[in-house]
């Protein structure tokens, strides 16, 4: 099987390097047969690269360590789960796993397309099997071939690094992988429209479902990210500032400003020039991502990686398909002209395109700060590190011009708002912000920012319940229906709108959620078995938490594993226990921190094992060896951003959901039969 | 080795086939798709739904409504116009006025260009009509000349919502 597998790996090149060459000449001469073979070229790369990563998870669950990705990634005793998952644990099958997501994802985009929008097809499958080509040769001839062997076979692997095994970390790069590939596809469309000339908004109609397809993914690979940070990396927080999750970030940033751009360019005629600029940077930003993380070049938590060389590649590549894009832009630009200008500042295209530039800002101000660090050591060859003091100082202000335009933006009409109503609608949602702010001054919230945040986050989510509520009134007086199905016909038809306020709703109590952490209390204290540590709540209340003692069980893949038990008290009342622990994994030699979370709706009980003594002794299960240090967190609605996540979750799939107005005509014949006598493109 | 063999012959000659064959994909745009005209028909009547829910949340005036409502429905008619054109080239017609039928036989069915005059006829009707309340929103029957909510005067050349079927 994993010989099959590696096999295939080597086929799917020529064949996608056919496919790719197959779809521009395909599309340039007008030959249907070539197009036609293209787009199996793309089935048949996806089948392969099935084959291939089987392969290597073959090689994984039954511990064919001869093979050089498997012996470094995996041991005897790891979990299957994590055996599994090996396909996706390092850069090797990562680059796999990412050109089978984007084969899978090319292969419905030409499925979905077989009857439609078969004058962007050619090209579109160009650009798709390129993209999926060039993975294909970094990993065959850039010496990150998974299948490569070495000259003996170890009796045991090095294992998976414990901070990998982790029922978050086997979802958040597959989600995150999913969000980079799937928009490769509105990048191929925007591609084949230029190439075209076909610039109207057609492609935009076409791909908008990708896009957000695309936006959703990486919005919950960034949120599972920050749930392993938060579950394993053992310090109480989500987000370090790290290249990675700065890289992860970046094109969610870009892909935002998109969402919304697209609608101007769909409504108003405008912004070509802009949104063909957008999709080619978050395309690109999705290759740096990738390219980071796999590189090796910037060192971090997460870059597993161990081949600087791709970096160049991979950097090379990026130039190249930048240069296109500009040329082809330029090419193209008599064609990209706006229909319309912007009539007003008072108006909904006016707050979009403020979103945009505000979102850019950002994405830029993220990415100078994961570079400069490189900059800096290629010029003066001294490491400097950018720290999150920086990055917060800079996104905090980012972040709540953002918060504020989510409030404004549904409340100005397109075209032109007159300052009257709009004084009249930000009444409410100014007074409630308002009176939410004096409530907490006088319930002792006194740190300025979070007031801010809190105030805002209170005044959109007014905005955005007026909005359900006038929206279904006005449908109700217009249709003449019941205020339930009057709501249910108002986000039915019109789910992109709805269904963009409901994602508003859960990116509001993500912000609310990141303002809470400036109420996190913590306490560190060292104890002997029956000696307690207590800890103040924000909210009033005081939890007590007595040590009980560690004890030494021993669990799969582990060597030694110490778990310190406490009881917990809240306000004198035992509400029951929570475990921390150190490990010792078969195969890694440091030993690795696992906290302890009870999770209530406004606070998390968080504790850390930071310290034992006598670990040797601890292990041993030695009674004298006890005495340990701990570290109590109480983390401030930190739950707010996990629910956040479910809601945008909701959001994005009612955004998703096709519409009865979108389904199309019973699809037809799938040739056009033989050679025609004329069929060429533009 | 057999079957890497397999796959290997199996694979080529999938991909090979329809140039072995002279199989063709069909490279031009199907006639049930969308053109760029219905796309720019589809923008300007969601505009128009907008510009009355927003006009009925009280987001814009009555006045602003009145050319944002003018102006887009003078877009669809535009749009809808050039649709035909397109389909038929031998049909012709300005902004501001539906178009002629030829009688030739064009690519379009007689069913879907009748669809089409009626889209016309529907967002013409709701310029002119004047059955949706100007000062209280409210809808009323056709042909009213007083709001039966508010008791208001309904304008019957301008002060109107277009159809709501039209750009539901």
């Amino acid at each position: 099987m994993t010989l099959l597998g590696e096999a295939a790996l080597w086929f799917a090149l020529p064949i996608g390097l056919w496919g790719a060459v197959a779809g521009f000449v395909g599309g340039r001469k007008g030959r249907g047969d070539l197009v036609l073979s293209a787009e199996y070229s793309v089935y048949a790369v996806f089948f392969l690269l099935i084959l291939a990563s089987v392969g290597i998870m073959n090689a994984f669950v039954t511990d064919q360590f001869q093979y050089w990705y498997v012996a470094n990634y995996s041991n005897r005793e790891l979990e299957m789960f994590y055996k599994v998952s090996g396909l996706w644990a390092g850069q090797r099958g990562s680059l796999v796993f990412w050109a089978l997501l984007l084969s899978f994802f090319s292969s419905v985009a030409v499925f979905t397309n077989r009857t439609k929008n078969r004058e962007f097809i050619p090209y579109a499958v160009g650009v798709l099997l390129t993209i999926t080509s060039f993975f294909l040769l970094v990993l065959l001839f850039a010496e990150v071939n998974p299948f490569e062997r070495m000259p003996f076979a170890p009796a045991d692997g090095r294992g998976l690094n414990p901070q990998l095994q982790n029922y978050w970390m086997t979802i958040h790069p597959p989600t995150l992988y999913l969000g980079f590939t799937a928009f490769t596809v509105p990048f191929a469309f925007a591609i084949s429209a230029l190439l075209t000339g076909k610039l109207d908004t057609r492609w935009i109609v076409i791909t908008r479902r990708w896009t957000l397809l695309s936006w959703f993914f990486l919005a919950n690979g960034v949120i599972f990210g920050m749930r392993w940070a938060y579950e394993e990396l053992g310090w109480g927080g989500f987000w370090f500032w790290d290249p990675v999750e700065n890289a992860s970030l970046l094109p969610w940033l870009t892909a935002t400003a998109f969402l919304h751009s697209i609608q101007i360019q769909e409504n108003r005629g405008m912004l070509k020039v802009w949104n063909m600029g957008l999709v080619a940077l978050t395309f690109l930003l999705t290759i740096f991502a990738t390219f980071l993380t796999r590189s090796g070049l910037i060192e971090s938590v997460h870059t597993f990686s161990e081949n600087t060389r791709i970096a160049f590649i991979f950097l090379t590549f990026m130039g190249f398909i930048a240069a296109v894009c500009i040329l082809l832009i330029a090419w193209r630009y008599p064609l990209l002209k706006s229909e319309n200008q912007i009539q007003s500042f008072l108006s909904r295209e006016a707050a979009f395109l403020f979103n945009n530039l505000i979102l850019l800002g950002a994405a830029f101000t993220v990415l100078w700060g994961t570079l400069f660090p490189l900059i800096s050591e290629g010029f003066t060859g001294q490491q400097m590190t950018v720290g999150p003091p920086f990055f917060e100082r800079v996104n905090l202000p980012i972040g709540l011009a953002l918060l504020a335009l989510m409030g404004i933006g549904p409340v100005i009409a397109w075209r032109k708002a007159s300052r009257r109503n709009l004084i009249k609608n930000f009444v409410a949602p100014v007074v409630v912000g308002a009176v939410v702010v004096v409530l907490l001054y006088l319930r002792g919230v006194h740190h300025g920012m979070a007031l801010v945040t809190f105030g805002l986050s209170s005044f959109v989510m007014t905005i955005i319940v007026v909005e359900f509520v006038k929206g279904t009134k006005a449908r109700a007086s217009i249709e003449g229906e019941g205020h339930l199905l009057a709501f249910f016909h108002l986000v039915s038809r019109n789910r992109r709108r709805w269904g963009g306020y409901i994602v508003h709703v859960g990116i509001v109590m993500i912000f609310t959620a990141f303002a809470g952490a400036a109420f996190d209390r913590e306490v560190v204290q060292t104890l002997d078995p029956g000696e307690a540590i207590t800890i103040e709540s924000p909210f009033g209340h005081e939890y007590t938490l007595t040590y009980q003692g560690l004890s030494s069980p021993r669990g799969q893949n582990l060597l030694r594993q110490a778990v310190a038990l406490m009881s917990v008290e809240k306000d004198g009342r035992p509400i029951g226990f929570i475990e921390a622990e150190k490990r010792l994994y078969v195969t890694w030699e440091a030993p690795v921190t696992e906290v302890g979370i009870r999770s209530t709706f406004l606070e998390d009980l968080y504790l850390i094992l930071e310290n034992v003594n006598d670990l040797g002794g601890a292990f041993e299960n030695d009674a004298q060896a006890q005495r340990a240090t701990f570290e109590v967190q109480v983390n401030v609605l930190v739950n707010w951003i996990w629910y956040g996540g479910f809601i945008i979750t909701v959001g994005s799939i009612i955004g998703l959901w096709p519409s009865r107005g979108s389904t199309k005509p019973a699809p037809r014949a799938k040739t056009g039969g033989k050679r025609p006598a004329l069929a060429t493109l533009g | 080795m057999v079957g890497v063999t397999l796959v290997a012959t199996g694979v080529v000659l999938f991909v090979m086939l329809p140039v072995l064959r002279g199989d063709w994909a069909t490279l031009e745009r199907s006639e049930d798709e969308v053109t760029e005209a219905d796309a720019r028909k589809q923008a300007a009547l969601r505009g128009l739904r907008d510009a009355e829910y927003d006009y009925r949340s009280g987001k814009i005036d009555q006045a602003d409504y009145q050319v944002l409502k003018t102006d887009l429905a003078r877009q669809a008619l535009q749009a809808i116009e050039d649709e035909i054109s397109d389909a038929d080239p031998s049909v012709g017609g300005t902004a501001g006025q539906p178009a002629v039928k030829s009688g030739k036989a064009g690519k379009k069915s007689a069913r879907d260009r009748a669809l089409l005059e009626a889209e016309i006829a529907s967002v013409r009707k709701g310029m002119v009509d004047g059955r949706t309340c100007t000062i209280c929103g409210h809808l009323n029957v056709e042909e009213s000349r007083f709001c039966t909510n508010c008791g208001g005067e309904l304008d019957s050349r301008a002060g109107s919502a277009p159809e709501p079927a039209s750009v539901r």
